[in-house]
């Protein structure tokens, strides 16, 4: 098998390149930021070059201490973790990591966060000059302090406003990450997509709380933290297949995706990438054997080209709209 | 270089209190593990990763190099530790490991190579070595842990021996019944000091307690002190060494997610900011912490 490729029954190999906002991936997986850190720990695991893409750790202008142990807990099928955007700083990451990532054939991803817009535009005009970046990721779940601590990314005024200023600091590729914790996530795609994203991903984890009933308080040290893992599954398959019917720049899909089976419900809902996350915390080769899995399902269906599975599963293939739906 | 691999059990021994003695085949771990480092273990049979979904940090007890085992001593303490402890002989687990920075051993190689010489000198000032035949340095080392701490410290006293120190283990527990590693360190040849809470075997008292009042003996005054187990007791270690000048490292526990350094949920507080359990540690210097 060779890159981004499987060999099909009669020899031709099943394509899984895909384009995404003017970026080529050779194959539609990606590792999500904040489970992968910036590679190096991963690269004993196995080749990097066989990854569609990185997703690198939540960058912010200065370094970030992050939040008190405990960080991380365990929750049925998933996991919440309160890790607080940890990070050296945007200088770091351009010093420190760019470097070690450019040896490297795979798209990498700087994911970008800011308690402010003019931090995000910051960050974004840093990054805009350094050579190995593909595109930017704008996180937009952090808390927005000036705003009373309220999610840039849960009012898609604010949301749009933030995407703004970072494509104004910035000729690469703008993926705007969408945050779950929203009423209407059709409408904040929207938004962002009118501000000039060229591409949104989704989900961000889901908030969540987990409580020592010996102790009788918060397990987290954040008291709260982001669900993530199989548990959000469903909730981000059905994001996504609203988001993709609602904008037509592309979609990149996320939320406990764990093997190829998990990618395939991403991509048929209308995700034309796909990120695995918390699986590699528990699978160092999660990613890699989502790869070798989609190319095997290919074969098992004699699909040649993964972009005729893009969609897949959205109402004008399957012949039913979505609208009159909603009463579940 | 980590591996990941199935290991076979090959034993599953029940000691008191519910911890298991339990034997893997992973001769890779076996061959390039070194003391304090750990094994991160999936507790879910069959295909399925989904539940429990992260994998388990188990520190490796002990190595037979010869065999390719691994052994772990494991305290059945919620879900994954007591899926683990029901593992019948012949079935099979995954791995990572072996995991983490290990403990700093005298005379080791690397990190620890540029500490060696400060130690000698450190150790004759403090009269903590003999010389044997040879008149070679003989240093003397204490390991200290508490009850589920013990885990690591046999196989780091093993090398530890067999590289020419005279060890001393104090071993402490709530009372006899969970006393832990007594028959390795005694197959080790060396002094083992015990304390219980109850006082129904060894000292009556906090096992850091009994080595303060060995420290205050004359010519008992150790080059390097290493302990494992509840933060309250390293923290009382943490003074006692600081007071005598005692070079020392702790291995430390905390929630992990990744357990190589990616995901950041494993972080402690360090002098200079937080650092990761996993791939910083487990096993610190007294001095790189903050407290
Ligand atoms: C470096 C290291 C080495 C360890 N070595 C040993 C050992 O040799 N023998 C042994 O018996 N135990 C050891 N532990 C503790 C062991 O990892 C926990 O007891 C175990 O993870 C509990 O899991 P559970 O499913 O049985 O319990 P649950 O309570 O069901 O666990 C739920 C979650 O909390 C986490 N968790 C609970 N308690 C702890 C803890 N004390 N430390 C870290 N995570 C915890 C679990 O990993 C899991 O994610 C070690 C921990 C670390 C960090
Ligand atoms: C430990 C951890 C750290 C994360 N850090 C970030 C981050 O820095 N920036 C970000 O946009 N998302 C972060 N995420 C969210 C993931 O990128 C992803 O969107 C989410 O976890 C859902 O995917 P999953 O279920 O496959 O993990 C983090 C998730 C985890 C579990
Ligand atoms: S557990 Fe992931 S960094 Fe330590």
């Amino acid at each position: 098998m060779v890159n981004g490729a499987a060999a099909n029954e009669g020899g031709r190999a099943a394509s899984l390149e895909v384009m995404l906002a003017g970026i080529r991936l050779k194959n539609p997986v990606l590792v999500a930021s904040g489970t992968f850190g910036y590679g190096r720990e991963y690269a004993g695991w196995y080749d990097l070059n066989r990854l569609g893409g990185i997703m690198v750790k939540g960058t912010t202008l200065h370094p970030r201490q992050g939040n008190p142990s405990p960080r991380l807990v365990e929750t049925p099928s998933g996991i919440l973790n309160a890790v607080g955007l940890q990070n050296p700083g945007v200088d770091a990451l351009i010093d420190g990591h760019l470097p070690f990532l450019r040896r490297f054939e795979l798209a990498v991803i700087a994911n970008i966060a800011g308690e402010s817009v003019e931090e995000y535009a910051e960050v974004a005009a840093k990054l805009d000059r350094e050579e190995g970046v593909s595109a930017l990721e704008v996180n937009i779940s952090c808390p927005n302090v000036r705003g009373g601590g309220l999610a840039f990314g849960t009012d898609p005024a604010t949301a749009a406003e933030v995407i703004r200023a970072v494509k104004r600091h910035t000729r690469l590729p703008v993926i705007a990450k969408l945050s779950p914790n929203v009423t209407d996530i059709v409408a904040i795609a929207r938004s962002v997509e009118e501000a000039g994203a060229d591409a949104i991903s989704l989900i961000n984890t889901l908030v969540g709380m987990a409580i020592d009933i010996r102790a009788r308080k918060p397990i987290l040290g954040n008291i709260m933290g982001g669900l993530s893992g199989p548990a959000v599954r469903p909730v981000a398959v059905r994001m996504v297949w609203q988001v993709a019917q609602a904008v037509k720049v592309p979609v990149i899909g996320m939320g406990g995706i764990m093997t190829a089976e998990d990618a395939l419900e991403f991509i048929m809902a209308g995700a034309t990438a796909v990120a695995v996350g918390t699986a590699n915390l528990v699978n160092p080769r999660a990613a890699l054997e989502v790869i070798d899995g989609l190319g095997a399902f290919m074969n098992e269906q004699g699909i040649g080209d993964i972009t005729e599975l893009i969609g897949a599963a959205l109402p004008e293939h399957i012949g039913r709209s979505w609208e009159g739906y909603d009463d579940y | 270089m980590p591996f990941q691999c199935e290991a076979r059990v090959s034993e599953n021994r029940p000691l008191d209190a519910g911890v298991h003695l339990l034997g893997l085949e992973a001769p890779e771990i076996a061959a390039s593990a070194r003391p304090g480092q750990f094994v991160h273990i999936r507790c879910s049979g069959g295909e399925d990763f989904r539940d429990p979904l992260l994998r388990r940090p188990i520190s490796i007890h002990d190595v037979d190099g010869a065999a390719g085992r691994v052994l772990l001593m494991v305290r059945g303490a919620g879900r994954g530790t007591r899926w683990l402890n029901a593992l019948a002989p012949g079935s099979t687990v995954n791995l990572l490991g072996p995991l983490g920075r290990g403990f700093d051993r005298m005379g080791g190689s690397g990190a620890g190579a540029g500490r060696e010489d400060a130690f000698r000198v450190e150790a004759t000032r403090a009269g903590a070595s003999r010389a044997d035949a040879t008149g070679a340095v003989a240093p003397l080392v204490f390991v200290a842990g508490g009850g589920i701490g013990v885990a690591p410290l046999v196989f780091l006293a093993r090398r530890l021996v067999a590289s020419g120190s005279r060890v001393e283990a104090f071993v402490g527990a709530r009372d006899a019944e969970t006393l832990l590693g007594l028959e390795a360190f005694s197959s080790l040849d060396m002094l083992v000091h015990i304390a219980t809470d109850d006082g129904s075997m060894g000292y009556h008292g906090n096992v850091v307690e009994l080595m303060e009042k060995t420290l205050a003996t004359p010519g008992r005054w150790p080059a390097r002190l290493y302990a494992c187990g509840p933060r309250a007791m390293l923290g009382r270690i943490r003074r006692s060494a600081a007071l005598g000048g005692i070079s020392c490292q702790v291995s430390l526990e905390e929630r992990m997610g990744c357990g190589v350094g990616a995901c950041l949920g494993c972080a402690c507080r360090g002098k200079e900011g937080p650092l990761r359990v996993c791939a910083d540690g487990p096993v610190f210097w007294m001095e790189e912490l903050s407290w």
